[in-house]
């Protein structure tokens, strides 16, 4: 598949020149999702491409969980899905993750009885490539040496960093095209935000991985972020680069120093 | 050996034997527990009911092997279908709802096993040859057989779950559903492996213990209190205490039969040791606590 064998030529390294006429990572267009007949998010429509950073804000009950939960398959939701230009709409939830799909939950998904290492091998669930894997494995430890120390303790024995970050490396056993993180600092130390900000650049730059993040208008990670797209009430209020005059006109005080860093 | 020491040693190895058993059920318990968070009443009927199916093959003249293979395989089959066709729609459904499904499987097969069987005791064979082992002829050769298999058993479960992508993606399913989901794991399948694993162990829980206590349609009712007392014991969400839970239950039963509260009370012991349990250490005694930092 296509998703494969960008990985296997190109897994872990920088990754080359992006040909304009290959799909979107992500594509989704007239979205809507319904909870008890009332429409919560009102034909959302965008893209994610390869290697770009798309950060989703919005206040709580904007709609960022909700959008993130309907494009996983978490929950129902009509509209078109396409990944890497097959749509994926139509899969459950865990036939989209071998599609090349990859979501982190707010509540970060650990199984907190197993240990480091059972947590990252059940990222790699849905591949077959059985040596791949345990180089993938290797990578990730690598990445994280501090957890590689700990790899047979069980993950709720982690900090709450140290869980992202594991969450985070167990999304990367998947060889995934696009990752959705949902509120990867909720909780988190200002230090701990700053490693975890660190590390998404890292799967951007080194994975050409097509990251959508959402976050809270203030706080949270901001560096490296291509566009932004504002949720408001399940319709996207701005939709841009963070440079675009249109970002600073948004209401947030928080959001505009974010917009111009 | 005084005669008491050559009691004492006749109860442990015998304690050992339906210990084995008890720890059998336990699992098939815990296995369903992972994943539903209740206790599956209809365990020990569903298990009566296989063994039931045994008895036919093996008067049909199948080879016992054979009957207990089918046996089996029939039983997984079965849980697997109970899970897929009764419980997979009610997911998310109330707590009682629930209930109601085990009660009523629990009706359906004890009626089912009376309706298809009759209510006569019957006789069911040991694969094992008859008469005693060792020098004291403290334990039967049935008892051995059946401490072997039961081994054999946990240790294949144990090597499966542990070391098998399958087990670890059947572990992550009853953690946690919807993380699993997002892991790409299909967790209908493998809660209904986990049904169809609970129905092949208690299946060979009954065709072992069958030919001790005769077949009939009650035969796992209090074996199958036995089994929640050593589930109890080892740690209801716990595989892993199971077996250690049932050996207790089975020696420390045979022990207090014989030395301290008489035959009559053994099952009391076991509920009484059930209640202790879930007031003193409802986590089992090797049931380990969740550990969580947030």
């Amino acid at each position: 598949m296509d998703t494969r064998d960008l990985w296997a030529s190109t897994a872990w390294t920088v990754l080359g020149n992006r040909a304009s006429s290959a799909p979107s990572a992500l594509e989704v267009q007239s979205l809507v999702v319904r909870r008890d007949s009332i429409a919560v998010i009102h034909g959302l429509g965008f893209s994610v491409e390869r290697g770009e950073t798309l950060l989703l804000l919005g206040v709580n009950g904007a709609g960022k969980t909700t959008l993130l939960r309907a494009l996983s398959g978490l929950i129902a939701a009509s509209g078109v899905i396409r990944l890497a230009g097959q749509r994926i709409d139509g899969l459950r939830a865990e036939d989209r993750v071998a599609a090349g799909l990859m979501q982190v939950p707010d509540t970060r998904g650990l199984f907190h009885t197993l240990s480091l290492e059972d947590n990252l091998r059940l990222g790699a669930h849905a591949r077959g490539d059985r040596a791949a894997i345990a180089a993938d494995l290797d990578r990730v430890w690598k990445r994280f040496p501090k957890l590689h120390e700990r790899r047979r303790q069980q993950a709720g024995t982690l900090s709450g960093g140290e869980q992202q970050m594991l969450a985070i490396g167990r999304a990367l056993m998947a060889r995934p095209l696009v990752l959705m993180i949902d509120e990867p600092s909720a909780g988190l130390a200002p230090q701990a935000i700053g490693t975890i900000q660190d590390l998404l650049l890292a799967i951007r730059e080194e994975l050409g991985v097509a990251l959508l993040i959402a976050e809270q208008l203030s706080g949270g990670v901001s560096a490296g972020v291509d566009r932004v797209m504002h949720l408001d009430s399940g319709r996207v209020a701005f939709l841009g680069s963070p440079d675009d005059p249109g970002c600073r006109h948004l209401p947030s005080q928080d959001l505009m120093r974010r917009c111009d860093p | 050996m005084t005669p008491v020491i050559e009691v004492f040693a006749q109860q442990v190895l015998a304690g050992l034997a339906s210990g084995a058993i008890y720890g059998l059920m336990a699992l098939a318990l815990v296995v369903i527990y992972q994943s539903t968070h209740h206790i599956n009443f209809a365990q020990g009927e569903m298990a009566t009911f296989s063994t039931f199916a045994a008895w036919a093959l093996l008067e049909a003249g199948v080879p016992y092997w054979a009957a207990a293979a089918f046996t089996i395989a029939g039983a997984f089959a079965v849980g697997a279908l109970i899970h897929a066709t009764l419980l997979r729609p009610l997911a998310g459904s109330p707590v009682l709802t629930q209930i109601a499904v085990f009660i009523g499987l629990l009706l359906i097969f004890h009626a089912l096993g009376g309706a298809l069987f009759d209510h006569t005791l019957r006789v069911f064979p040991s694969s094992f040859p008859a008469g005693a082992v060792g020098p004291n002829a403290y334990l039967s050769a049935h008892g051995v057989g059946t401490l072997a298999v039961v081994l054999l058993v946990s240790l294949i479960l144990f090597l499966a779950f542990r070391f098998t992508r399958l087990g670890l993606a059947m572990r992550a399913a009853a953690l946690d559903p919807e993380a699993a989901r997002l892991m790409g794991i299909r967790v209908d399948r493998m809660l209904a492996l986990g049904w169809g694993l609970a129905a092949s162990i208690g299946a060979i829980a009954g065709v072992l213990i069958a030919p001790v206590v005769f077949l009939d349609p009650n035969m796992m009712t209090s074996i199958l209190l036995y089994g929640f007392a050593a589930a109890l014991v080892g740690g209801i969400d716990n595989p892993w205490g199971a077996l250690p839970g049932g050996i207790i239950v089975g020696v420390s039963e045979n022990l207090l039969g014989a030395f301290v509260i008489g035959t009559e009370f053994k099952l009391s012991a076991a509920l009484l040791l059930t209640v202790l349990i879930l007031l003193v250490r409802p986590q089992g005694l090797f049931g380990r606590r969740l550990v969580n930092r947030v």
